[in-house]
């Protein structure tokens, strides 16, 4: 076992909250306006049902295989060359993903803050950052979301009440003015961010406790599901037919608010829920790679090349895309079917084969 | 971001990680070796060659066709 630290079921539901609202929270409600109209606060939750079918794939094969992560079961099940393929498939998604989500981070910084500052500062600071809290385990990063995710969800909840005068309930009418299929449409680009959930084959076995990573597991795409829906619902009921005109349209709403002409500049508000969930939603991708990394050369310590790896994730930020408007067009158009693929059908197929060839660990112990 | 940069963090990140490992890890010394060799030729060429073609639009080419269905 390469990680000595264990974390606890809450920790996990802690660590994953982020790891998926973070992104989620700022991009996507502009892009499900796109396709769903006044009907986007019931995306998320079609695209949660693709949350549940990662989380129960994944405690599936956990049970198979419970001291290990996919990297190392999918070498059992498949064989060597083959197992080691799929390895490097998974972390070159995880690489590229990371490289995408850091670049948004740095764009939405540069973009709203820091107009003169160079991107690869905003990028590099984040990754070393992120750095120091992999190289110290699982249980620092737990401890670190057990720090912030509070501070977030105070914010959001925050953000949401001082919204509540300005809301207009008629933006939410007609209801499935087309059906239902605009809010399934809709659902394709949150599903990407649903999958995300995928990290929790390298959560499951580091909890002290064998029982109950996939009820917590289950818990943390509810929570996940009623957080979008609601900022789905706020913005929709602010802006109306505008929502999707909007990159963030969070943040527009958060400029929005002016009470007495008092409380106002709240956006600063949604940068240090931008910037706190951001950090834990790297640190966990960048963990992925790591220990994945490390396992799929089986070394026996992932700490010497997590620097090494940060470097690589500064130039995946960097060399990505040039700008945010061709980030936007790869999150709606190729995303959601790299996601599935390497997220749901891998997964899938690994977990077939396994039932077909009775592979798990129990019967080598 | 340039060369002269790139050259120093990559000597900072070796000088904090090499000598933490130990003589017996012999394997983490080449993956660190290689890994940060691959970052440091790509942070060059990115440098010298702004354009080259990213991941994005590796992927983009291999979804295309399933691509135009959300366009």
């Amino acid at each position: 076992m390469i990680e000595k630290g264990r974390i606890s079921t809450g920790q996990m539901v802690i660590l994953l909250y982020p790891t998926v609202i973070a992104t989620a929270i700022l991009l996507v409600p502009g892009i499900t306006g796109k396709f769903a109209g006044n009907d986007m606060w019931l995306s998320p939750i079609w695209a949660s049902l693709a949350g549940c079918i990662t989380i129960l794939i994944m405690a599936q094969l956990h049970n198979r295989f419970p001291r290990q992560t996919i990297i190392q079961y999918s070498e059992e099940i498949i064989g060597k060359i083959p197992g080691k393929l799929i390895g490097f498939i998974i972390l070159f998604f995880f690489f590229h993903s990371n490289g995408l989500v850091l670049r948004e981070y740095g764009e939405f910084v540069v973009g709203n803050f820091l107009p003169t500052t160079p991107l690869v500062v905003v990028i590099g600071s984040m990754i070393f950052v992120s750095g120091l809290a992999v190289r110290g385990g699982i249980e620092v990063m737990a401890r670190s979301a057990q720090v912030f995710v509070p501070i977030v969800l105070f914010l959001f909840i925050l953000i949401v009440i001082l919204l509540i005068p300005d809301l207009e309930p008629a933006n939410l009418l007609p209801f499935f003015e087309k059906g239902l299929i605009p809010s399934l449409k809709g659902a394709i680009v949150p599903t990407t961010w649903f999958l995300q959930l995928f990290a929790i084959t390298f959560i499951l076995p580091v909890l002290k406790k064998k029982e109950g990573g996939m009820k917590w597991g289950m818990i943390t795409v509810f929570l996940i599901m009623v957080t979008l829906v609601l900022s789905n619902l706020f913005t929709m009921l602010l802006f109306g037919k505008l929502t999707p005109t909007f990159t963030y349209p969070i943040m527009e709403a958060a400029r929005y608010i002016s009470i007495a002409d008092f409380i106002q500049h709240l956006e600063s508000i949604v940068m240090a829920i931008w910037v706190s969930g951001t950090f834990i939603k790297i640190s966990v991708f960048y963990y992925v790679i790591a220990v994945g990394t490390a396992q799929l050369l089986n070394l026996q310590d992932y700490r010497p090349i997590v620097f090494p790896i940060g470097g690589l994730l500064a130039v995946m930020g960097l060399w990505t895309a040039p700008n945010l408007q061709q980030i936007q067009h790869f999150l709606i158009t190729t995303m959601p079917f790299y996601a599935v693929i390497v997220q749901i059908i891998l997964p899938l197929l690994l977990l077939i084969a396994a039932v077909i060839f009775k592979k798990n660990t129990k019967k080598i112990n | 971001m340039s060369l002269f940069w790139v050259i120093v963090v990559t000597i900072l990140v070796i000088l904090y990680e090499w000598p933490k490992m130990d003589k017996e890890q012999k394997k983490e010394k080449w993956a660190f070796a290689g890994l940060t060799m691959a970052g440091f030729l790509l942070a060059v060429m990115l440098i010298y060659f702004p354009d080259t073609p990213g991941p994005n639009q590796l992927v983009g080419e291999i979804f295309r066709p399933l691509g135009k269905l959300m366009e």
